[in-house]
């Protein structure tokens, strides 16, 4: 119980109010993520390929393979029952599948996009075609997923391929679009070759420093006044303790592709210059003319509206559109916001192009 | 010290060459090397022997002395420091002004009076400082002094944790125990063969999808044969 300034009226409650809320700074918050019932239909590597399994009706026959970044983990697309976008489109009447990359290991550290969109991604979907009997499918990639999708649009952009949905995906590196991280990885103040030497692939704790210092004073202070307010009101909810214990919990990146990453993109902005190569062939964002959907958030602070937008100059699609949502990065695909804006926006999309 | 004094003659000169000469290789050793321009970590010891050295060259005649050409030697440095934080503080006054501004308005001028609850106190006193202190955040983490010492900072790290990481290699090999390197390799080979798997199982979902079509092909073949024989049958009728 608590009084009406919030104050736990029994000292016993406060006590265990302050063993969670230690625990959960100490500890990292506990929470069960990644709820809806899959199956593994294919691996390669430390990475696995879903099929999530639904009682709800498929009334669509394109599949939906979602791919997400190699930064930190992908359940963030299936965060807990009822606050899950994956939950969402099976409701809606999707087949969903999603490629999760897995966490590296120090024997991964060569893993390049090469390797990514080249071999795993084109693996993958021909698995999703193959269990779902379709001949189509549509690829929705989010941050560097995203990212990554449009690479492999740009490379595969015949059938199968029918749709494509970008969500926060960069596309222009340019550093007055990328603002902060522009001015971190610029080649001044970052030295990949550095990092991938010393650590062979990108810490976790590293990547994790990357993220959280962008806004330091929310991250390391504010998250955690948060949930003393909300634990000492009883209102601590198990989406808080999903979505802080997926903030927490980043992966290594392969030191490879970290290396192409800030080379290739944030130092050479190649995928808007159109000098991207990847295993001799030329990364050419001309080449997409499904239809494209790409969403961004006017409140994100890792993936700018205009790192997003500059993909519409860049593709050749003519049904293609362009949406800005009222959420940050992580907002965009989970909470209430995520609810009113992202879901239907992605489902009512898809429903007339799925057919 | 007198400008004639031999090398190694005197423990101060031997000292400070030592000090230049490790500190140029190791600032050189470092990505990006250029050993002109490093950070020096050992000033303050610089600073004593400078300060000792403008005085005389004999040395510290009492204890007192040398306490007072400590004191004065250390002062520089930190006189230095200080002007060098002084960007910083420059960055900071106005931040701090805003947030004692609004600790003002936060806990004296609030409805509620001030706060007697330590939750609603640290509420208050985040609510009030939150905001000032993430934009000073966002200028230290903009500004070009900060990021030159985050980079050499990392570049100290990655140094000394490649020694590291090499000495306890060297030191667990000669134990003849399984080193991290041992079990990446191992892993490596698990990776390769696992692809090699994958490989061989997407040629055999290859060859399927091709028998599959051969197949249908052939179905067709059938029909057309049923149908040829139906024709030929008909035909045969029409003439008998």
């Amino acid at each position: 119980m608590a009084n009406e300034n919030g104050a736990p009226a029994d000292l016993w409650d406060l006590f265990d109010k302050y063993a969670e809320g230690i625990k959960t700074i100490v500890e990292g918050a506990q929470a069960d993520t990644g709820q809806t019932p899959k199956e593994v239909i294919w691996t390669k590597n430390k990475a696995k390929l879903y099929h999530y399994q639904s009682q709800a009706e498929k009334k669509h026959p394109v599949p939906v393979l979602l791919i997400y970044a190699l930064v930190n983990r992908s359940y963030i697309l299936d965060l807990v029952p009822g606050n899950s976008f994956v939950e969402h489109l099976l409701n809606e009447g999707f087949d969903v599948y999603m490629l999760d990359w897995g966490i590296p290991g120090r024997e991964d550290k060569d893993l390049s996009f090469e390797n990514y969109v080249l071999d795993y991604m084109p693996r993958a979907v021909k698995k999703v075609l193959r269990n779902s009997g379709a001949e189509e499918f549509t690829l929705f990639g989010y941050c560097m997923g995203g990212t990554m999708a449009a690479m492999y649009a740009a490379l595969f952009p015949d059938k199968p391929l029918k749709n494509l949905v970008l969500l926060a995906a960069p596309i222009d590196f340019a550093p007055e679009k990328s603002d902060l991280y522009g001015l971190w990885f610029s080649e001044k103040y970052q030295d990949p070759d550095m990092i991938m030497e010393t650590f062979g692939n990108v810490p976790a704790s590293l990547a994790y420093a990357g993220t959280a210092t962008l806004r330091p004073v929310d991250n390391y202070v504010g998250a955690y006044m948060t949930m003393w307010d909300l634990l000492m009101k009883d209102k601590l909810t198990n989406g808080w303790r999903a979505m802080n214990k997926w903030a927490n919990d980043p992966v290594p990146v392969p030191g490879a592709a970290f290396k192409q990453w800030i080379e290739d993109f944030y130092q050479q902005n190649k995928l808007v210059t159109g000098e991207l190569i990847l295993r001799g062939r030329r990364v050419d964002l001309s080449n997409i003319e499904c239809p494209v959907l790409n969403l961004a958030g006017e409140k994100d602070h890792l993936v700018f509206c205009g790192q997003a937008e500059a993909t519409m100059d860049l593709i050749s699609s003519e049904d293609k559109d362009f949406v800005v949502l009222d959420a940050g990065h992580v907002g965009l695909v989970m909470g209430r916001s995520a609810k009113k804006g992202l879901w239907p926006q992605v489902s009512n999309w898809l429903e007339t192009r799925s057919g | 010290m007198s400008e004639g004094t031999r090398p190694g003659a005197d423990p101060l000169e031997l000292w400070r060459r030592w000090y230049d000469a490790s500190l140029e290789a190791w600032a050189n050793f470092l990505p990006g090397g250029d050993g002109g321009s490093r950070m020096d970590p050992f000033a303050p010891y610089r600073r004593l022997f400078e300060g000792l050295q403008e005085e005389d060259a004999a040395g510290p005649e009492d204890l007192y002395e040398t306490w007072l050409r400590w004191t004065q030697a250390t002062f520089r440095t930190w006189q230095r420091a200080v002007e060098t934080g002084a960007r910083f503080a420059e960055l900071a006054a106005p931040r701090y002004i805003e947030a004692a501004g609004e600790m003002q308005k936060q806990m004296l001028n609030g409805e509620d009076g001030f706060p007697t609850d330590p939750l609603d106190f640290h509420k208050r006193l985040y609510n009030a400082t939150s905001r000032p202190f993430a934009k000073l955040a966002d200028d230290v983490l903009r500004d070009e002094d900060y990021l030159e010492i985050s980079k050499r900072s990392l570049g100290y790290y990655s140094v000394l944790d490649g020694i590291f990481r090499r000495a306890s290699e060297q030191f667990f090999g000669n134990l003849r125990l399984p080193t991290v390197s041992d079990t990446t390799q191992i892993a490596g080979l698990v990776v390769g063969l696992d692809d090699r798997v994958d490989r061989l199982e997407e040629m055999l979902e290859d060859f399927e999808e091709r028998l599959d079509r051969v197949e249908e092909k052939l179905e067709g073949l059938d029909r057309i044969e049923d149908k040829l024989d139906r024709l030929l049958a008909a035909t045969s009728e029409e003439s008998a």
